[in-house]
């Protein structure tokens, strides 16, 4: 599984979407689900899927879906798959 | 951080001017509780000015704590059970026709709690030993919670050690570590087992059996095994701060019930969605995932 892939399934988990209402192009305002618990998640999923955790500033400061890919491949995480 | 609730003795209980004073009692500990406070009964809503004393359990206490505010009384906690710790915390867990709503609030803090531990003979054997595994899974939930910072998490790690010395029965210690517990979690947040027990208690329909401290302790070590088997978390935390994992692991399967497990198990499934909405799944120290549901309907935890 690709790292897109990954993330895209942890996504969904997390926001409880079904795969044709993702895309890495989403925003917060965009997911309904996306709300502050929500924040807390992503943050214990990309640890467990991905190993790399959060500080609190970088949990709170993602808006994007492209924003934790940016913050992972600024840690050496690659999405180029 | 919400300010301590302060604690009284039963004497000081008891000096209460008489026509400043109701009290509200559950019924299972009234004769007791009427027979020793020269308080009159509650007749309606108290006065503004006045002092409820309520004894009871965590529904009873949660239910006057959100109504002290706007009702100008200060509360009195007096609980007859250890487990729910509503006596110390600003979070009230109500029943709605939707479900459980949870609020917190600093406004809904007791004035005052009382330990009055001989009331603890009032309560089933049964039902005090599940208790433990309220508070059991409270501080468990708290140590393990994304929202816990190391100082809070190493404050759990001594209750723990200390729960660990005291059998899981009745006796007055755990009202201290209820009080505990619950002080910790109300700084962090609590985990699947609360989702799971607040999503599904409703549906169970018998009180006695499958009440929120009976699923706490059922939910106990499935939950417990799933944490530990889904993540890193868990190993690594009881090993940072040296908690002895063998032996919460054998009071969780000492509180397991199997028989009482398998109607839980059955409404799982078909409400799995529900209980990954639940606020608290969603602060669980492990991500709940769509899939993980099979894990709680395929695994023996005998």
């Amino acid at each position: 599984m690709t790292n897109r892939e990954k993330l895209s399934d942890l996504l969904l988990d997390i926001f409880l979407l079904e795969p044709e209402e993702f895309s890495f192009d989403l925003t917060r305002e965009d997911v309904e689900t996306w709300d502050s618990l929500a924040v807390v998640s992503v943050a214990v999923g990309v640890k467990e899927t991905f190993g790399y955790h959060f500080t609190p500033e970088e949990a709170t400061g993602v808006v994007r879906v492209q924003d934790i890919i940016d913050l992972l491949e600024n840690k050496g995480i690659s999405f180029a798959d | 951080m919400p300010t301590e609730v302060p604690v009284w003795s039963l004497d000081q209980l008891k000096r209460l001017r008489r026509e400043d004073t109701r009290l509200c009692v559950t019924p299972s500990c009234r004769d007791r509780v009427l027979a020793e406070l020269n308080i009159p009964v509650l007749d309606g809503l108290p006065a503004a000015g006045q002092t409820l004393v309520v004894a009871g359990g965590g529904a009873l206490m949660d239910q006057w704590k959100v109504k002290q505010g706007s009702g100008g009384f200060e509360l009195v906690c007096v609980p007859t059970i250890y487990g729910s710790g509503a006596e110390v915390s600003p979070i009230v867990v109500l029943n709605t026709p939707r479900g459980k709503q949870i609020e917190m609030d600093d406004r809904y803090m007791p004035h005052a709690r009382v330990y009055w531990p001989e009331l603890l003979a009032t309560v089933p054997m049964s039902q005090a030993r599940d208790a433990c595994g309220d508070v059991w899974s409270h501080a468990l939930e708290a140590f393990m919670s994304p929202l816990a910072e190391d100082g809070l998490r190493g404050e759990i790690a001594v209750l723990v050690s200390e729960m660990l010395d005291q059998p899981l029965q009745a006796d007055s210690a755990w009202f201290d570590f209820s009080a505990r517990a619950c002080t910790a979690q109300s700084r962090c947040s609590v985990g699947l087992i609360h989702g799971i027990a607040h999503s599904l208690e409703h549906l169970l329909n018998d009180s006695r059996q499958f009440g929120h401290a009976a699923l706490c302790a059922i939910l106990l070590w499935p939950v417990l095994r799933f944490n530990r088997e889904h993540a890193e978390k868990w190993t690594e935390l009881v090993s940072r701060f040296e908690v002895d994992e063998s032996a919460i692991e054998g009071c969780a399967r000492a509180l397991f019930d199997p028989e009482r497990f398998e109607p839980v198990r059955r409404l799982l499934g078909e409400h799995w969605k529900t209980i990954l909405r639940d606020p608290c799944t969603r602060t669980n120290g492990v991500l709940v995932r769509r899939g993980h549901a099979d894990y709680f309907l395929n695994t023996s935890f005998t």
